[in-house]
């Protein structure tokens, strides 16, 4: 995955958990943010299908607990 | 119920030990006696005195017998009296010298055995005999000695390897896990056998590796699904004399995952798989059996699986119904065979970052470290440890367990 | 990031709670028998988009009873201006479409009997305890439970059930004050079952529709809810070429203009057949058009496909002045405030002139197209009305006959003459069943003549009603051009023995400057002194609206006592010492008089 396009995840993911600009990276998991959870887990499903036009099923969103996971996921789905 | 003191040590019982004197062996003897006598610290001198090489002091040979005495005959509980000592031959630095102890006579009464001593080298030369007298400590403190049925402990010098070493055979050694448990008892003194089935050089490395840190391994090709027991034992008998004190057993391979569905899966693939895992315990077993009774001590750990809790992982059924076979064999191995001395314990991670689980996802190994507790997988180093723990005198009463590795990712019970 | 994305809405929605950290929004609490979590955020920001901003917040998942009878919840603690019940059929009767098929027709049918029972205690329920708006979800057929392709072949059809299902809910909506339905299925329909259902987020988190109907679900609750809570835009004011016709009447001549027949004409057609149709459902129509007034007059007469005629319009403007000055004259005629105006003009320069010249007017965005225009004028959000009252529907005809009145007004020389001339006769009394709703409506929305603000629940009002320590009064007008419906509320509460405090004055602003007000408060004065009273007090609470009664109480005799730090000013009326303030006489009788309360 390019950087515009990691950047544009982390930026999503900042943006449904609530968290600082600049506080989601590589390294960052569902430890480090204290709104990972379910509903948002849904948000973010939301918006990544949005963003990216990709379509996820359950068991990629359950999978989604760290950001390299999103990546992997989104990754095993074409986008680059 | 205990044995009487005739019955445990009968007249001709006879306790073996060997031993390699080396010039550091020497030289440690000086360093603490103060006795440099350059016959025993220079070569050229020895040999402007018509010897070979460096003289051993004499006295070295009777700390071994210290040992023989201490560990073996009458073992934990002795109380040396006397000792009356005739030197014959010197001993030279490299050389592997065998000392034997005999029983010569039983007093019950004083609790006292008298015991024929002699040492030879590696050409048969006999170098010294002795007598000694050594008392058996009183009833109550025997049964506390002898209950707890632990090896002796293991003041060696890193370096050196004698035939007072356990040693322990480690099947699927040449694997991650396998040698990450080889070289972390390695570290702690035992001498290992590592046997592997194809890969050789993993095992050699393995070996290497043990040998640069100072410890002593071999390795052996060890086809766990066909070899025989004689054969095994055959092949043990034929490794050098630190190697043969036999204590210990790892099961730790098993036969490559290959993730069929239940109606993919032929009788083959599943018996490769049973064979890998009950099998090698079989047979391990049954090769080391005599020998840890002899020695009334050993232990037997084999390496399960999380995955025999709960629900099992789709498409590992050769996989985790080998595993529970193998739990199935550990389990009455404890039961019936752990009155010799001998534990049988399994440790069960579950999924440890190593090459056996190459084709898993990289997806499903990213979820299974975010889902732990410790938010990582198991490393090989994290069971090694728990396998250096069951080894220790410390764990001499798990018995029939099977220990849980997973971080907290899977709980038992 | 595109901003239609899901994530920047979630954003701007926080921002904008941020924003309005410190403010007391009106809340809207949510209750789903589904998850409706993801809504949220979308609620917050079609509402401030809206112009109404809103306090979104997602209620207990599918705890409907429980939240009404815990007394003891936070809900109840919170600013409550409008509760959404939303009950969907899969979640609360999974089973129903075997019941269909299993027990016929007839066991839905008493399902649906059920269903309705529990919405109608629920409705009473939640009416008793607060004052907020309604809104209760329709039902839309299951989304995913198949059923026979043949099924509206059938007379009793799950369809048709469930369509006799809304029907019902819909009249057991209208028996509660301030309990609408909210059109669900018609929204359903209009979006389609599939774009509405995404079976993975139902299964995955129970929600009940796609992310793809966020946005219009949000954009339709928010409408629906606004409009109730709000005052809606009375008059539609027209341009006229481009607008209401195809082409420019003073360059292409009254054949040359496009209206009626094929395209283009028919779709001016439309635009003026929904003109009319909300003309009939009170709305008034008026024309600002820089155009030449007799060619105007003369093509509505003249054009023969021409549906809208001059009589249907409350005030026409035709001239070359700027639009900013055509519109508040025609305010003026109609005695209405601009913030009740909507503006329609096709060209984006006067729309733009208007908007920054009289920001209360409500501007139409019209989109380029004109077959877009219709779309934009039936969804376009001030248009809403939750319920038309015959009020509602005399209403453009009220204003034609006020028209009137101002006229005559110019005609006659003394406000004295003038007052005479409309020949009022008024009707007064205490609020029963047939009055609570009106009563319940005025006393939510009446702003201007408003002395204290206070807006009560029905149950409130029911309480006070039946209290012998309180009354409700109101007045009823109707004079020689017509009826004017029920105007002017007066609340009083027996704060200690015989000293009266006036809780709720206030009056409907379309007949100020007529005196009511003084008649009125005369005959709630009376009527408190036939019960024993000595004194009564008067209040006024500021508001940004209500500056025109602050001094209200002194002009009607009242001594000034106290000037409270919050604002609010006291007054008193020692009956004993007063003379009866002038009595207009018209009124005639009192109807239904409270015997038990005043005459015992």
């Amino acid at each position: 995955m390019n950087d515009a396009t990691q950047k544009q995840v982390f930026s999503l993911m900042e943006s449904v958990f609530g968290a600082p600009d600049g506080t989601v990276n590589l390294e960052t998991t569902h430890d480090d943010v204290e709104n990972w959870d379910s509903l948002n887990i849904i948000n973010l499903m939301m918006s990544l299908e949005g963003a990216f036009g990709v379509s996820l099923d359950a068991e990629e969103a359950e999978q989604m607990l760290s950001t390299a996971l999103v990546i992997d996921i989104l990754e095993s789905k074409g986008v680059e | 119920m205990t044995a009487s003191l005739a019955d445990r040590f009968p007249v001709g019982h006879t306790e073996t030990l060997t031993h390699r004197v080396s010039e550091a062996v020497i030289d440690r003897f000086e360093a603490f006696s103060g006795d440099n006598n350059p016959l025993h610290m220079n070569t050229e001198y020895a040999r402007s005195k018509g010897y070979s090489d460096r003289v051993a002091h004499g006295v070295t040979s009777l700390a071994w017998l210290s040992a023989l005495i201490g560990t073996r005959l009458p073992g934990y509980g002795a109380l040396w009296r006397s000792l009356r000592v005739d030197w014959l031959q010197p001993v030279f630095a490299g050389d592997e010298v065998t000392l034997s102890a005999r029983v010569e006579a039983v007093s019950a009464e004083h609790r006292m055995l008298t015991l024929a001593v002699s040492a030879s080298n590696q050409a048969g030369i006999t170098l010294l005999r002795a007598t000694a007298e050594v008392s058996v400590l009183d009833e109550q403190a025997r049964v506390s000695a002898s209950s707890v049925s632990t090896r002796p402990d293991r003041s060696r010098t890193a370096g050196q390897h004698t035939e007072t070493q356990e040693t322990i055979l480690v099947l699927g050694g040449s694997g991650a896990i396998g040698s990450a448990i080889a070289e972390q008892l390695a570290g702690q003194g035992f001498s290992i056998v590592i046997g592997y089935h194809a890969n050789e050089d993993k095992a050699n490395q393995a070996c290497e590796r043990i040998a640069h840190n100072k410890g002593n391994a071999r390795s052996l090709r060890v086809d766990v699904a066909k070899m025989s027991v004689e054969d095994l034992q055959n092949q043990l008998d034929e490794l050098p004399a630190e190697f043969q004190r036999r204590a210990g057993l790892v099961v730790a391979g098993s036969s490559p995952l290959l993730f069929h569905a239940p109606e993919q899966i032929s009788f083959e693939e599943m018996e490769t798989m049973w064979r890998s895992n009950v099998r090698a315990l079989w047979l391990g077993y049954h090769a080391l059996r005599e020998r840890m009774t002899e020695n009334g001590w050993g232990r037997v750990v084999a390496l399960g699986t999380s995955a025999l809790v709960g629900t099992p992982p789709a498409r590992n059924a050769a996989y985790v119904s080998a595993k529970s076979g193998l739990w199935g064999l550990v389990k009455s191995l404890a039961l019936e065979a752990a009155n010799d001395g001998t534990t049988f314990n399994m440790i069960s991670p579950n999924m440890v970052e190593t090459d056996y689980v190459r084709h898993v996802p990289k997806r499903v190994k990213m979820v299974e470290a975010s889902k732990n507790p410790r938010r990582r997988l198991a490393q090989p180093e994290d069971v090694a440890s728990l396998a250096a723990y069951l080894f220790s005198r410390e764990a001499d009463f798990i018995n029939g367990c099977n220990l849980p590795l997973t971080g907290g990712g899977v709980m038992f019970g | 990031m595109d901003s239609d994305n899901h994530a920047t809405i979630i954003q701007k929605a926080r921002a904008y709670e941020n924003e309005y950290s410190g403010t007391a929004l009106p809340e809207l609490m949510l209750l789903s028998s589904n998850t409706v979590d993801s809504l949220a955020p979308y609620l917050l920001l079609e509402s401030v988009e809206q112009g109404y901003p809103l306090k979104p917040w997602v209620g207990p998942f599918n705890q409907f009873e429980q939240v009404l009878y815990d007394t003891g919840s936070a809900v109840w603690q919170k600013n409550l201006h409008g509760i959404w019940l939303h009950l969907r059929l899969e979640d609360v009767y999974p089973d129903l479409v075997e019941a269909y098929y299993r027990e016929g027709p007839g066991a839905v049918r008493s399902t649906f009997d059920e269903l309705l029972d529990r919405l109608d205690a629920l409705i009473t329920g939640f009416r008793e305890r607060t004052s907020a708006t309604l809104l209760v979800s329709n039902f839309h057929s299951p989304l995913r439970l198949s059923f026979n392709i043949f099924d509206a072949n059938q007379d009793q059809g799950l369809v048709y059930l469930i369509s006799e299902l809304n029907r019902r809910l819909a009249s057991l909506c209208t028996r509660s004050a301030d309990t609408h339905v909210f059109d669900l299925a018609g929204l359903v329909e209009r979006l389609g079952r599939e774009a509405w259902d995404d079976p993975r987020l139902y299964y995955m988190a129970r929600m009940g529709f796609s992310q793809r109907v966020l946005r219009p679900l949000a954009n339709r609750l928010v409408r629906s809810f606004a409009a109730a809570r709000r005052t809606s835009a009375k008059v539609l004011v027209f341009d006229l070429d481009n607008t209401l016709w195809g082409g420019v009447l003073g360059d292409d001549g009254i054949e040359g203009i496009k209206i009626g027949g094929d395209y283009p004409g028919n779709i001016f057609a439309d635009i003026q057949r929904a003109a009319l149709a909300l003309r009939a459902q009170g709305y008034l129509l008026a024309i600002a058009s820089k155009n030449d007034r007799e060619l105007v007059l003369q093509a509505f007469q003249e054009h023969p496909d021409m549906l809208l005629k001059e009589d249907d319009f409350s005030s026409i403007h035709c001239h070359w002045e700027p639009k900013t000055i055509s519109l508040p004259h025609i305010a003026d005629e109609l005695n209405l405030g601009l913030d009740s105006f909507v503006f329609i003009d096709d060209n984006p320069v006067e729309r733009n002139m208007v908007r920054s010249a009289l920001p209360d007017v409500r501007v139409m965005e019209l989109p380029p197209e004109p077959w877009n225009y219709l779309a934009a004028l039936l969804n376009f959000p001030g248009l809403d009305r939750p319920r038309l009252s015959s009020e509602d529907l005399q209403r453009a005809d009220m204003y034609q006959q006020e028209a009137k009145r101002t006229r005559t007004r110019s005609q006659v020389s003394s406000m004295e003459e003038f007052l005479s001339g409309l020949e009022m006769k008024a009707t007064v009394g205490t609020m029963n069943r047939t009055t609570e709703e009106r009563i319940f409506q005025l006393i939510n929305k009446t702003n201007q003549f408003n002395l204290t603000t206070r807006r009560h629940s029905l149950d409130t009002l029911r309480r006070f009603a039946q209290q012998d320590s309180a009354e409700v009064f109101w007045l009823r007008l109707v004079d020689r051009f017509g009826e004017l419906g029920l105007i002017a509320v007066g609340i009083v509460i027996e704060e200690q023995p015989q000293i009266w405090g006036i809780d709720t004055f206030l009056m409907s602003c379309r007949v100020m400057n007529r005196e009511i007000e003084s008649s009125f408060l005369a005959y709630v004065t009376s009527q408190l002194r036939n019960r024993g009273a000595k004194e009564l007090r008067g209040y006024y609470s500021p508001t940004k609206r209500n500056h025109i009664v602050r001094d209200f109480y002194s002009e009607q005799g009242f001594d000034a006592v106290e000037n409270r730090a919050s604002g609010e000013r006291v007054f008193r009326l020692v009956l004993a010492e007063t003379q009866v303030p002038v009595w207009a006489g018209f009124i005639e009788q009192t109807t239904r008089p409270n015997v038990r309360k005043f005459h015992a």
